[in-house]
Protein backbone atom coordinates (compact mmCIF):
# COMPACT_ATOMS: atom_id res chain seq x y z
CA UNK A 1 0.00 0.00 0.00
CA UNK A 2 1.94 2.97 -1.21
CA UNK A 3 -0.68 5.70 -1.14
CA UNK A 4 -3.09 6.96 1.46
CA UNK A 5 -6.18 4.85 1.27
CA UNK A 6 -8.68 3.07 3.47
CA UNK A 7 -6.78 -0.20 3.30
CA UNK A 8 -5.31 -0.81 6.70
CA UNK A 9 -2.98 -3.58 7.70
CA UNK A 10 -5.73 -5.46 9.48
CA UNK A 11 -7.91 -5.38 6.38
CA UNK A 12 -5.02 -6.53 4.22
CA UNK A 13 -4.43 -9.41 6.60
CA UNK A 14 -8.12 -10.25 6.74
CA UNK A 15 -8.29 -10.52 2.96
CA UNK A 16 -4.88 -12.02 2.21
CA UNK A 17 -4.51 -14.64 4.86
CA UNK A 18 -7.53 -16.75 3.89
CA UNK A 19 -6.04 -17.13 0.41
CA UNK A 20 -2.62 -18.29 1.59
CA UNK A 21 -3.46 -21.90 0.79
CA UNK A 22 -4.45 -21.16 -2.81
CA UNK A 23 -1.55 -22.21 -4.99
CA UNK A 24 -1.18 -22.59 -8.72
CA UNK A 25 -0.43 -26.23 -9.53
CA UNK A 26 0.30 -25.75 -13.23
CA UNK A 27 3.98 -26.29 -13.96
CA UNK A 28 5.93 -23.56 -15.72
CA UNK A 29 6.82 -26.04 -18.45
CA UNK A 30 3.14 -26.62 -19.25
CA UNK A 31 2.64 -22.88 -19.57
CA UNK A 32 5.57 -22.45 -21.95
CA UNK A 33 4.46 -25.41 -24.07
CA UNK A 34 1.07 -23.80 -24.40
CA UNK A 35 2.71 -20.42 -25.06
CA UNK A 36 4.69 -21.92 -27.95
CA UNK A 37 1.47 -23.31 -29.41
CA UNK A 38 -0.13 -19.87 -29.16
CA UNK A 39 2.78 -18.26 -30.97
CA UNK A 40 2.70 -20.94 -33.64
CA UNK A 41 -1.02 -20.36 -34.17
CA UNK A 42 -0.45 -16.63 -34.36
CA UNK A 43 2.16 -17.13 -37.06
CA UNK A 44 -0.19 -19.44 -38.91
CA UNK A 45 -2.96 -16.90 -38.66
CA UNK A 46 -0.63 -14.14 -39.84
CA UNK A 47 0.45 -16.29 -42.77
CA UNK A 48 -3.14 -17.15 -43.59
CA UNK A 49 -4.15 -13.50 -43.31
CA UNK A 50 -1.31 -12.48 -45.61
CA UNK A 51 -2.29 -15.18 -48.08
CA UNK A 52 -5.91 -14.07 -47.82
CA UNK A 53 -4.90 -10.47 -48.46
CA UNK A 54 -2.92 -11.52 -51.54
CA UNK A 55 -5.83 -13.64 -52.72
CA UNK A 56 -8.29 -10.83 -52.09
CA UNK A 57 -6.07 -8.44 -54.00
CA UNK A 58 -5.85 -10.85 -56.90
CA UNK A 59 -9.58 -11.34 -56.87
CA UNK A 60 -10.11 -7.58 -56.79
CA UNK A 61 -7.95 -7.22 -59.86
CA UNK A 62 -9.86 -9.99 -61.58
CA UNK A 63 -13.14 -8.38 -60.58
CA UNK A 64 -12.43 -5.20 -62.50
CA UNK A 65 -11.58 -7.10 -65.65
CA UNK A 66 -14.37 -7.35 -68.21
CA UNK A 67 -16.37 -10.53 -67.92
CA UNK A 68 -14.99 -11.49 -64.53
CA UNK A 69 -17.29 -13.08 -62.01
CA UNK A 70 -18.01 -12.02 -58.48
CA UNK A 71 -15.08 -12.91 -56.20
CA UNK A 72 -15.77 -15.66 -53.73
CA UNK A 73 -15.37 -14.75 -50.07
CA UNK A 74 -12.00 -15.71 -48.60
CA UNK A 75 -12.33 -18.01 -45.62
CA UNK A 76 -9.73 -19.28 -43.20
CA UNK A 77 -9.52 -23.02 -42.71
CA UNK A 78 -12.37 -24.33 -40.59
CA UNK A 79 -9.91 -26.30 -38.51
CA UNK A 80 -6.20 -27.02 -38.19
CA UNK A 81 -4.50 -30.17 -36.94
CA UNK A 82 -0.85 -30.11 -35.91
CA UNK A 83 1.38 -32.53 -34.08
CA UNK A 84 3.52 -30.86 -31.47
CA UNK A 85 7.12 -31.91 -30.84
CA UNK A 86 5.88 -33.72 -27.74
CA UNK A 87 3.61 -35.91 -29.89
CA UNK A 88 0.48 -34.17 -28.66
CA UNK A 89 -1.98 -33.40 -31.44
CA UNK A 90 -3.38 -29.87 -31.26
CA UNK A 91 -6.72 -29.24 -32.93
CA UNK A 92 -7.93 -25.72 -33.58
CA UNK A 93 -11.57 -25.54 -34.59
CA UNK A 94 -12.73 -22.22 -35.99
CA UNK A 95 -15.86 -23.29 -37.76
CA UNK A 96 -18.01 -26.41 -37.66
CA UNK A 97 -17.45 -27.43 -41.26
CA UNK A 98 -16.16 -30.55 -43.01
CA UNK A 99 -16.26 -33.08 -40.14
CA UNK A 100 -15.21 -35.89 -42.49
CA UNK A 101 -12.12 -33.93 -43.50
CA UNK A 102 -11.24 -33.29 -39.85
CA UNK A 103 -11.74 -36.97 -39.11
CA UNK A 104 -9.35 -37.90 -41.93
CA UNK A 105 -6.79 -35.30 -40.84
CA UNK A 106 -6.87 -36.57 -37.26
CA UNK A 107 -6.47 -40.14 -38.47
CA UNK A 108 -3.43 -39.03 -40.47
CA UNK A 109 -2.01 -37.62 -37.23
CA UNK A 110 -2.59 -40.94 -35.46
CA UNK A 111 -5.87 -40.15 -33.74
CA UNK A 112 -8.72 -42.53 -34.63
CA UNK A 113 -11.73 -40.26 -34.46
CA UNK A 114 -15.41 -39.95 -34.95
CA UNK A 115 -16.26 -36.32 -35.71
CA UNK A 116 -19.79 -35.05 -36.02
CA UNK A 117 -20.96 -31.48 -36.41
CA UNK A 118 -24.55 -30.33 -36.24
CA UNK A 119 -25.81 -33.81 -35.59
CA UNK A 120 -29.27 -34.07 -34.12
CA UNK A 121 -29.17 -37.57 -32.71
CA UNK A 122 -27.57 -39.04 -29.65
CA UNK A 123 -23.81 -38.99 -29.46
CA UNK A 124 -23.72 -42.57 -28.31
CA UNK A 125 -26.03 -44.92 -30.21
CA UNK A 126 -26.78 -48.37 -28.90
CA UNK A 127 -24.04 -50.20 -30.76
CA UNK A 128 -21.15 -48.31 -29.21
CA UNK A 129 -20.12 -47.71 -25.63
CA UNK A 130 -18.30 -44.84 -24.01
CA UNK A 131 -15.31 -45.45 -21.85
CA UNK A 132 -16.44 -46.94 -18.52
CA UNK A 133 -16.24 -44.72 -15.50
CA UNK A 134 -13.74 -47.09 -13.94
CA UNK A 135 -11.35 -46.13 -16.73
CA UNK A 136 -12.06 -42.41 -16.60
CA UNK A 137 -8.37 -41.70 -16.15
CA UNK A 138 -7.91 -42.83 -19.74
CA UNK A 139 -9.83 -39.75 -20.85
CA UNK A 140 -7.58 -37.69 -18.64
CA UNK A 141 -4.56 -39.02 -20.51
CA UNK A 142 -6.15 -38.72 -23.97
CA UNK A 143 -7.45 -35.17 -23.53
CA UNK A 144 -4.25 -33.70 -22.20
CA UNK A 145 -5.99 -30.70 -20.73
CA UNK A 146 -9.54 -29.38 -20.73
CA UNK A 147 -10.53 -27.71 -23.98
CA UNK A 148 -9.60 -24.06 -24.10
CA UNK A 149 -11.06 -21.40 -26.29
CA UNK A 150 -10.87 -17.83 -27.25
CA UNK A 151 -13.56 -16.06 -29.23
CA UNK A 152 -13.86 -17.67 -32.61
CA UNK A 153 -11.88 -20.83 -31.99
CA UNK A 154 -11.63 -23.85 -29.78
CA UNK A 155 -8.47 -25.74 -28.94
CA UNK A 156 -8.23 -29.41 -28.09
CA UNK A 157 -5.10 -31.30 -27.12
CA UNK A 158 -5.11 -35.03 -27.72
CA UNK A 159 -2.44 -37.61 -26.95
CA UNK A 160 -2.72 -40.26 -29.70
CA UNK A 161 -0.53 -42.68 -27.75
CA UNK A 162 -3.06 -42.71 -24.92
CA UNK A 163 -6.05 -43.74 -27.03
CA UNK A 164 -6.80 -47.40 -26.25
CA UNK A 165 -6.48 -49.68 -29.27
CA UNK A 166 -10.17 -50.47 -29.65
CA UNK A 167 -11.40 -46.94 -28.98
CA UNK A 168 -11.99 -43.86 -31.05
CA UNK A 169 -12.04 -40.26 -29.94
CA UNK A 170 -15.52 -38.82 -30.36
CA UNK A 171 -15.92 -35.13 -31.10
CA UNK A 172 -19.50 -33.99 -31.36
CA UNK A 173 -20.37 -30.34 -31.76
CA UNK A 174 -23.24 -28.16 -32.78
CA UNK A 175 -23.32 -24.40 -33.04
CA UNK A 176 -24.72 -22.99 -29.83
CA UNK A 177 -24.57 -26.32 -28.02
CA UNK A 178 -20.87 -26.64 -27.41
CA UNK A 179 -18.66 -29.69 -27.70
CA UNK A 180 -18.94 -33.18 -26.34
CA UNK A 181 -15.76 -35.21 -26.17
CA UNK A 182 -15.26 -38.80 -25.22
CA UNK A 183 -13.97 -42.22 -26.14
CA UNK A 184 -16.17 -44.74 -27.90
CA UNK A 185 -15.82 -48.40 -28.72
CA UNK A 186 -18.01 -51.19 -30.11
CA UNK A 187 -20.09 -53.17 -27.69
CA UNK A 188 -20.81 -56.00 -30.11
CA UNK A 189 -24.41 -55.00 -30.75
CA UNK A 190 -23.95 -53.18 -34.03
CA UNK A 191 -26.07 -54.54 -36.88
CA UNK A 192 -24.06 -56.35 -39.55
CA UNK A 193 -22.66 -53.99 -42.13
CA UNK A 194 -23.36 -50.90 -40.08
CA UNK A 195 -19.79 -50.27 -39.05
CA UNK A 196 -17.63 -49.97 -42.13
CA UNK A 197 -14.19 -48.72 -41.27
CA UNK A 198 -14.60 -48.77 -37.53
CA UNK A 199 -17.26 -47.31 -35.29
CA UNK A 200 -19.57 -46.36 -38.04
CA UNK A 201 -22.51 -44.46 -36.71
CA UNK A 202 -24.93 -43.80 -39.47
CA UNK A 203 -25.97 -40.22 -39.29
CA UNK A 204 -27.28 -37.52 -41.51
CA UNK A 205 -25.77 -34.16 -40.67
CA UNK A 206 -28.28 -31.39 -40.48
CA UNK A 207 -27.71 -28.89 -43.24
CA UNK A 208 -27.18 -25.25 -42.28
CA UNK B 1 15.93 -16.53 -26.13
CA UNK B 2 17.61 -17.66 -22.91
CA UNK B 3 17.38 -14.46 -20.85
CA UNK B 4 13.80 -13.87 -21.99
CA UNK B 5 12.72 -17.29 -20.80
CA UNK B 6 14.45 -16.81 -17.47
CA UNK B 7 12.65 -13.51 -17.01
CA UNK B 8 9.31 -15.14 -17.66
CA UNK B 9 10.13 -18.08 -15.42
CA UNK B 10 10.97 -15.72 -12.58
CA UNK B 11 7.80 -13.77 -13.19
CA UNK B 12 5.72 -16.93 -13.25
CA UNK B 13 7.27 -18.30 -10.09
CA UNK B 14 6.76 -15.03 -8.25
CA UNK B 15 3.29 -14.20 -9.53
CA UNK B 16 1.32 -17.32 -10.28
CA UNK B 17 -0.16 -17.84 -6.82
CA UNK B 18 -1.17 -14.20 -6.41
CA UNK B 19 -2.76 -14.13 -9.86
CA UNK B 20 -4.73 -17.30 -9.14
CA UNK B 21 -5.84 -15.91 -5.78
CA UNK B 22 -6.97 -12.70 -7.43
CA UNK B 23 -9.02 -14.51 -10.07
CA UNK B 24 -10.55 -16.85 -7.50
CA UNK B 25 -11.39 -13.88 -5.26
CA UNK B 26 -12.97 -11.92 -8.09
CA UNK B 27 -14.89 -14.73 -9.77
CA UNK B 28 -15.41 -17.24 -6.96
CA UNK B 29 -15.06 -19.81 -9.73
CA UNK B 30 -12.79 -22.59 -8.56
CA UNK B 31 -13.56 -24.89 -11.45
CA UNK B 32 -12.00 -22.79 -14.17
CA UNK B 33 -9.81 -20.27 -12.35
CA UNK B 34 -6.59 -22.24 -12.72
CA UNK B 35 -7.34 -23.02 -16.37
CA UNK B 36 -7.88 -19.41 -17.34
CA UNK B 37 -4.93 -18.16 -15.29
CA UNK B 38 -2.66 -20.77 -16.90
CA UNK B 39 -3.93 -19.76 -20.33
CA UNK B 40 -3.34 -16.09 -19.50
CA UNK B 41 0.23 -16.87 -18.42
CA UNK B 42 0.74 -18.82 -21.65
CA UNK B 43 -0.41 -15.78 -23.61
CA UNK B 44 1.92 -13.63 -21.54
CA UNK B 45 4.75 -16.00 -22.48
CA UNK B 46 3.78 -15.81 -26.13
CA UNK B 47 3.88 -12.00 -25.98
CA UNK B 48 6.53 -11.64 -23.32
CA UNK B 49 8.48 -9.05 -25.26
CA UNK B 50 5.48 -6.74 -24.83
CA UNK B 51 3.96 -8.02 -21.59
CA UNK B 52 7.35 -8.07 -19.87
CA UNK B 53 7.53 -4.31 -20.33
CA UNK B 54 4.00 -3.76 -19.07
CA UNK B 55 3.95 -1.53 -15.98
CA UNK B 56 2.00 -4.18 -14.10
CA UNK B 57 2.35 -7.56 -15.84
CA UNK B 58 0.48 -9.34 -13.05
CA UNK B 59 -2.50 -7.07 -13.66
CA UNK B 60 -2.21 -7.91 -17.36
CA UNK B 61 -2.40 -11.62 -16.55
CA UNK B 62 -5.38 -11.22 -14.24
CA UNK B 63 -7.19 -8.98 -16.72
CA UNK B 64 -6.56 -11.51 -19.50
CA UNK B 65 -7.71 -14.40 -17.30
CA UNK B 66 -10.92 -12.57 -16.44
CA UNK B 67 -11.56 -11.87 -20.11
CA UNK B 68 -10.98 -15.53 -20.92
CA UNK B 69 -13.39 -16.49 -18.18
CA UNK B 70 -16.18 -14.70 -19.96
CA UNK B 71 -15.33 -16.14 -23.34
CA UNK B 72 -17.73 -18.04 -25.49
CA UNK B 73 -16.18 -21.37 -24.59
CA UNK B 74 -17.22 -21.09 -20.99
CA UNK B 75 -20.75 -20.36 -22.06
CA UNK B 76 -20.65 -23.41 -24.31
CA UNK B 77 -19.06 -25.49 -21.60
CA UNK B 78 -21.90 -24.85 -19.25
CA UNK B 79 -24.39 -25.73 -21.96
CA UNK B 80 -22.97 -29.25 -22.30
CA UNK B 81 -22.42 -30.44 -18.78
CA UNK B 82 -22.27 -34.20 -19.38
CA UNK B 83 -19.05 -35.21 -21.03
CA UNK B 84 -17.32 -31.95 -20.33
CA UNK B 85 -17.86 -32.33 -16.62
CA UNK B 86 -16.34 -35.78 -16.89
CA UNK B 87 -13.40 -34.32 -18.73
CA UNK B 88 -12.93 -31.52 -16.27
CA UNK B 89 -13.00 -33.94 -13.39
CA UNK B 90 -10.61 -36.26 -15.12
CA UNK B 91 -8.29 -33.35 -15.76
CA UNK B 92 -8.25 -32.49 -12.09
CA UNK B 93 -10.60 -29.53 -12.14
CA UNK B 94 -13.86 -30.58 -10.55
CA UNK B 95 -16.32 -27.84 -9.83
CA UNK B 96 -15.59 -27.70 -6.10
CA UNK B 97 -11.85 -28.14 -6.26
CA UNK B 98 -10.14 -25.91 -3.74
CA UNK B 99 -13.43 -24.74 -2.33
CA UNK B 100 -12.34 -25.73 1.16
CA UNK B 101 -9.05 -23.87 0.95
CA UNK B 102 -10.46 -20.44 1.67
CA UNK B 103 -12.61 -19.38 4.56
CA UNK B 104 -16.14 -19.23 3.16
CA UNK B 105 -16.75 -16.02 5.11
CA UNK B 106 -14.22 -14.02 3.13
CA UNK B 107 -15.51 -15.53 -0.11
CA UNK B 108 -19.04 -14.56 0.85
CA UNK B 109 -17.94 -11.08 1.86
CA UNK B 110 -16.17 -10.56 -1.45
CA UNK B 111 -19.06 -12.03 -3.41
CA UNK B 112 -21.43 -9.60 -1.71
CA UNK B 113 -19.50 -6.61 -3.08
CA UNK B 114 -20.48 -5.07 -6.41
CA UNK B 115 -18.21 -6.44 -9.13
CA UNK B 116 -16.16 -3.28 -9.62
CA UNK B 117 -15.57 -2.84 -5.91
CA UNK B 118 -14.49 -6.46 -5.69
CA UNK B 119 -12.07 -6.02 -8.58
CA UNK B 120 -10.60 -2.89 -7.06
CA UNK B 121 -10.01 -4.30 -3.62
CA UNK B 122 -8.61 -7.55 -4.94
CA UNK B 123 -6.15 -5.81 -7.23
CA UNK B 124 -5.13 -3.46 -4.44
CA UNK B 125 -4.82 -6.08 -1.72
CA UNK B 126 -3.94 -9.37 -3.38
CA UNK B 127 -1.83 -7.96 -6.22
CA UNK B 128 -0.59 -5.00 -4.18
CA UNK B 129 -1.20 -2.57 -7.03
CA UNK B 130 -1.33 1.14 -6.27
CA UNK B 131 -4.25 3.32 -7.26
CA UNK B 132 -2.79 4.35 -10.61
CA UNK B 133 -1.95 0.78 -11.65
CA UNK B 134 -5.37 -0.44 -10.54
CA UNK B 135 -7.01 2.32 -12.55
CA UNK B 136 -4.98 1.38 -15.64
CA UNK B 137 -5.75 -2.31 -15.22
CA UNK B 138 -9.47 -1.71 -14.97
CA UNK B 139 -9.65 1.13 -17.46
CA UNK B 140 -11.20 3.55 -14.98
CA UNK B 141 -10.15 6.85 -13.45
CA UNK B 142 -7.95 6.89 -10.33
CA UNK B 143 -10.65 8.85 -8.51
CA UNK B 144 -13.12 6.09 -9.29
CA UNK B 145 -10.70 3.53 -7.87
CA UNK B 146 -10.45 5.56 -4.67
CA UNK B 147 -14.21 5.79 -4.35
CA UNK B 148 -14.75 2.07 -4.99
CA UNK B 149 -11.95 1.23 -2.59
CA UNK B 150 -13.45 3.24 0.24
CA UNK B 151 -16.84 1.60 -0.20
CA UNK B 152 -15.37 -1.88 -0.55
CA UNK B 153 -13.14 -1.49 2.51
CA UNK B 154 -16.04 -0.23 4.57
CA UNK B 155 -18.29 -3.09 3.44
CA UNK B 156 -15.62 -5.70 4.09
CA UNK B 157 -14.92 -4.35 7.56
CA UNK B 158 -18.55 -4.57 8.48
CA UNK B 159 -18.82 -8.06 6.99
CA UNK B 160 -15.68 -9.38 8.63
CA UNK B 161 -15.98 -7.67 12.01
CA UNK B 162 -18.31 -10.29 13.52
CA UNK B 163 -15.82 -12.91 12.49
CA UNK B 164 -13.08 -11.22 14.52
CA UNK B 165 -15.27 -11.04 17.59
CA UNK B 166 -16.25 -14.67 17.26
CA UNK B 167 -12.62 -15.66 16.99
CA UNK B 168 -11.70 -13.83 20.19
CA UNK B 169 -14.42 -15.36 22.25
Amino acid sequence: MTDHDPITRDLVAAVREPFAGVRMATAAEAVTVRGRAIRRHRRQRATAAAAAAVAAGALAIVAVLPGSGRPAPVRLAAWTVTTEPTGIVAVTIRDLRDPAGLQRALAAHGVPTLVRFHHTGSLIPSCVTSVPSTLATIEHRVFVQPPAASPGRTLLYIDPAAVPRTYKVAIDAARGNGFSLGLLTHNGHCPPGSTPGGIGISSTPRSH
Amino acid sequence: MGPRRVDFAEFYAASRDDCLRAVVAITGDWATAEDVVAEAFARAWASWRRVGRHPAPRAWVVRTALNLGTSSWRRRRHEVPGNLDTLATAAGAPADVGAGLVDPQIMAALAALPERQRQVIVLRVLLDLDTAATARALGIAPGTVTAHLARAASALRSQLAPRSSQGSQ
